[in-house]
């Protein structure tokens, strides 16, 4: 018994209120408040969250891995990805203005290829 | 870090494990039901009260940290909880007439005998305030120890004590004329 009992209640008193206490009816369970209880379970287990939406992306992805399986092997792959695009030291020509033809598309035009015609 | 016998199945639960589910259900219910049924005094009510308290649980069990809390001592409170909000409710009437409330469920040849003495008891006791008989429902019928206790109904060691200490005389005075077995 783990009651901490009233200074005033003499170890007497105390065990013939439990004994008392123990005299009372216990809860028996109703199935049906089990099934119930299993249906709200079986409702909300059907719902879809978004947890479970990166569940089955994992598992395609992975199938019956942890979920820091795939989720490593993808931050993994994003860390290569973005340090090839920092310091991969690609050498791309650049056109100078003097090479490249310039015109404005709202200029007159030079020459009027078809006024002979 | 807490020791948890039942973080492994709230693990499972939060997966989506109906065998997990029910595993856990078996172990708890019948103590959430017992507290239920002492809070309220309503059979009918008591079961409702457990049925959220484990709607609670399906709801949260994914999000669950283990090592924070006693899995069990969150799930009492959760239960207890659901019984204060059901008592809030009802108008005061109701309150007092819990008194004279008796369990409904009928019980085999034994139980019939002690019957007008179960009867009387449970009167005494849901006459109780909500907390002592909550902290009397703990420590007596659940055999949770002090710190549990009053972790559960989220005071502290002491005013749990006191809120024995008081209890229990009153049911003392209560139960005075009661011959004992």
């Amino acid at each position: 018994m783990t009651v901490q009992d009233d200074m005033t209640e003499s170890p007497e008193q105390a065990a013939r209120l439990n004994r008392l206490l123990d005299a009372a009816p216990t809860a028996t369970v109703p199935p049906a408040l089990e099934r119930r209880i299993l249906a709200d379970f079986d409702r909300l287990a059907a719902r879809p969250t978004f947890a479970k939406l990166i569940r089955r992306i994992a598992d395609a992805v992975w199938p019956d891995a942890p979920l820091w399986q795939p989720a490593a092997a993808f931050g993994a792959a994003l860390l290569a990805g973005l340090s090839v695009a920092v310091f991969a030291p690609f050498d791309i020509p650049q056109q100078d203005d003097a090479s490249a033809s310039v015109f404005a598309l709202d200029s007159s035009p030079d020459v009027d290829a078809g006024q002979d015609i | 870090m807490v020791n948890d016998p039942d973080a492994e199945l709230v693990a499972r639960v939060g997966q989506g494990d109906r065998a997990a589910a029910q595993v856990l259900m078996a172990r708890h219910i019948g103590k959430m039901l017992a507290l239920a049924r002492r809070m309220l005094s309503d059979p009918a009510e008591a079961d409702d009260a457990v049925q959220d308290a484990f709607v609670q649980l399906w709801t949260h069990a994914a999000r669950w940290e283990p090592g924070r809390a006693k899995f069990a001592t969150w799930l009492y409170r959760v239960t207890l909880n659901k019984c204060y909000d059901r008592l809030r409710r009802r108008p005061t009437a109701r309150l007092e007439e819990a008194a004279d409330v008796a369990d409904a469920t009928p019980g085999p040849d034994a139980a019939l005998q002690n019957a007008a003495l179960s009867v009387q008891i449970e009167a005494a006791l849901a006459a109780l305030p909500e907390r002592q008989r909550a902290a009397i429902q703990l420590c007596h019928y659940q055999e949770c120890g002090n710190i549990e206790a009053a972790e559960i109904l989220g005071i502290s060691v002491e005013a749990l004590e006191s809120l024995l200490a008081r209890g229990r005389r009153t049911l003392r005075t209560r139960l005075e004329h009661l011959k004992d077995e």
